[in-house]
């Protein structure tokens, strides 16, 4: 079964984590202290590796999304043991660093690793209707050129179901599969191409808005 | 190019942002000609629809000439055709296309998740109107890139000047699919709410066919006077004067109107603590529409008549009187237009000289004059109807 969290998801947790750190290191109980300095750091560099990561909140894709799990568990795993490494007796420095070390990895072994995680999408279809006849759907469905184009992440495992609509209306597409790749395969069989508004114009964004765009509402 | 752009609520801007290109064979890409600030642009304006961005692009009413075409659609347009656009994306060939119910396509909105999440289903795409419909890039810019173009733009007859064909996109044509889907079979009473240019439009779209009277309802005096003088509105009432619900009883012996064509949507304005309620959980986004118009017309329409709901909604809505749609078996029917079902006969009236859709035009102004015209419009100052850009020159 895929993991839960996917890379927008991921992505939430990674800004928001980083902000929590950065500014729980402020707290008197942390401050000046290996345990404030430790979470500190983390947490900016939570922040920066995930305004470089090539997922959907990133800003300057270069970091592909696996290196920066990779990054996530070597960083969660060397809070967890730093204390211990360094001989830090006090209770606070030794374990709120290894306890937020322990959430992270958590948060690592829980995102799935293609980006695609099971919980975040707002609806997923297990099944589309396309206006046309079942050999011509399975044509296209079994062209790697063309899976290619409707699934271009590579998720589509091949594995489907062709079903008659009821009143003639076309054929069911049944499969365990992406929505948005179900979706791209309706539009090429019915539009004969995929609907996008990529690289539409646009005046100047927000400071936030790469990152954030649905928060990035100008207020 | 020049354009302008969303900057916040109550905040836009004319700035220079990248030309259009060519992205899909069915693509086409237009010099904007003429372009009209809508009523529901204003919803993204106050910043009611939550999945603006800033620096989109606004504007979905146009008219422009192709300067360039897709491979796919280069047999149907060409270089320098005068075209009419509809603000809705759709294919042409899924189902919901297949019936002419062009706004439901399946295949126009690039950003269906965000959709379905909100509205279970994902409309078209259309022009300029937030994320939720596809994020595509608006009209009021000097270019725009029109996809699905084979379906979505009309050639304009030369007898059609711009002005009258900008309004045929989209005002005239919401205006009559209000009017279509009152069902008129000829001789019914229609009550339209909101004279601005979609309401004046269902108000001469219902004469077109075959309404007996149509009562058209605002409260400013201009607007009310284009109802009755160039829409051709039987009765018009001022809603700060009279009790709305009362009058259209006494004016149709107490039975109702046959129709109730709400064009005013989700930031209607009333009075009173009803309208109090409704602005303070606008206000707090407790709710997301000032359903007033709504309540009207179901507590209004005659039993077993029906409600035509062409003004824009995008959440939910407090105090909505289910008791009165049931219990008097109305017909509640609603959507975004169809306008690609419109488009050719609509030109055919202007054509004919049976409506002038000109005659919103109120107001002239420039890409750059961007904050202005939309307050301006916002307002209602100076009787302004409608502002037109014309981005490159009259």
């Amino acid at each position: 079964m895929r993991q839960p969290i996917g890379s927008h998801l991921h992505g939430l947790l990674d800004y928001l984590t980083g902000t929590a750190l950065i500014g729980a290191s402020r707290l008197s109980v942390l401050r000046r202290r290996f345990a404030g300095r430790a979470l500190a750091t983390a947490g900016g560099n939570h922040l920066v590796y995930s305004f470089f990561t090539d997922y959907e909140l990133g800003v300057v894709k270069r970091l592909p999304y696996k290196a920066h799990l990779a990054l996530d568990a070597v960083g969660a795993l060397g809070l967890a043991v730093l204390p211990w490494v360094l001989g830090r007796k006090d209770p606070v420095d030794r374990w709120v660093p290894a306890a937020v070390g322990i959430y992270e990895l958590s948060a690592v072994a829980m995102s799935d690793p293609s980006g695609a995680g099971g919980s975040i999408r707002a609806t997923r279809h297990r099944a589309v209707t396309v206006e046309k006849p079942e050999g011509e759907v399975r044509a296209l469905l079994e062209d790697p050129a063309e899976v290619r184009r409707f699934s271009p992440a590579g998720e589509w495992t091949g594995r489907f179901e062709l079903r008659p609509a009821p009143g003639g209306r076309g054929t069911e597409i049944h499969a365990e599969a992406d929505p948005a790749d179900l979706r791209r395969a309706k539009q090429l069989l019915e539009a004969g191409e995929i609907v996008t508004a990529e690289g539409a114009p646009a005046g100047r964004r927000g400071p936030i808005s790469a990152a954030l765009p649905t928060l990035d509402t100008g207020a | 190019m020049k354009a302008i752009t969303w900057a916040g609520p109550n905040r836009v801007t004319c700035e220079e942002t990248p030309d259009p290109s060519v992205t899909n064979p069915r693509d086409a890409i237009l010099k904007v000609t003429a372009t009209t600030i809508c009523g529901s642009d204003l919803h993204l304006y106050d910043g009611y629809v939550p999945a603006m961005q800033r620096g989109d692009i606004l504007g979905h009413e146009f008219l422009g000439e192709v300067v360039e075409a897709g491979t796919a659609v280069s047999d149907k347009l060409s270089v320098g055709d005068r075209v009419c656009v509809s603000p809705m994306i759709a294919c042409g060939s899924c189902f919901f296309c297949q019936q002419e119910l062009f706004s439901l396509c399946d295949n126009g909105n690039p950003d269906a998740a965000l959709a379905e999440a909100v509205w279970g289903q994902s409309p078209c795409g259309i022009f300029g109107y937030s994320h939720l419909t596809g994020g595509y890039a608006g009209s009021h810019a000097e270019y725009i890139r029109v996809p699905y173009a084979d379906v979505g733009a009309v050639k304009v007859p030369d007898g059609v000047d711009d002005t009258q064909a900008l309004f045929c996109s989209d005002a005239f044509a919401t205006g009559y699919f209000g009017a279509d889907m009152c069902g008129l079979g000829g001789g019914e009473v229609v009550a339209v709410w909101g004279a601005g240019a979609v309401g004046l439009f269902a108000i001469a779209s219902a004469y077109l066919l075959g309404a007996e009277r149509v009562i058209a309802i605002d409260r400013f005096p201009e607007r009310l006077r284009l109802a009755r003088e160039r829409a051709g509105a039987s009765e018009v009432l001022d809603y700060t004067q009279v009790d709305v619900v009362e009058e259209l009883k006494a004016l149709t012996g107490g039975r109702g109107p046959d129709s109730c064509i709400d064009a005013v949507g989700m930031e209607a304005h009333s009075g009173g603590l009803q309208g109090a309620y409704d602005r303070v959980k606008q206000a707090t986004r407790l709710e997301s529409e000032r359903p007033y118009v709504i309540r009207e017309c179901i507590q209004a329409c005659r039993k077993g008549g029906t409600i035509a709901m062409i003004g824009v909604y995008g959440g939910v809505a407090d105090k909505f009187p289910l008791g009165a749609l049931m219990n008097k078996a109305l017909h509640l029917r609603t959507g975004q237009v169809h306008a690609q079902r419109y488009l050719p006969r609509l030109l055919e009236h202007a054509e004919r000289g049976e409506v002038d859709p000109a005659f919103v035009a109120t107001h002239e102004m420039s890409l750059t004059q961007a904050q202005e015209a939309y307050q301006t419009f916002k307002q209602k100052t100076d009787a302004c109807v409608r502002v037109v850009f014309r981005p490159h020159g009259a």
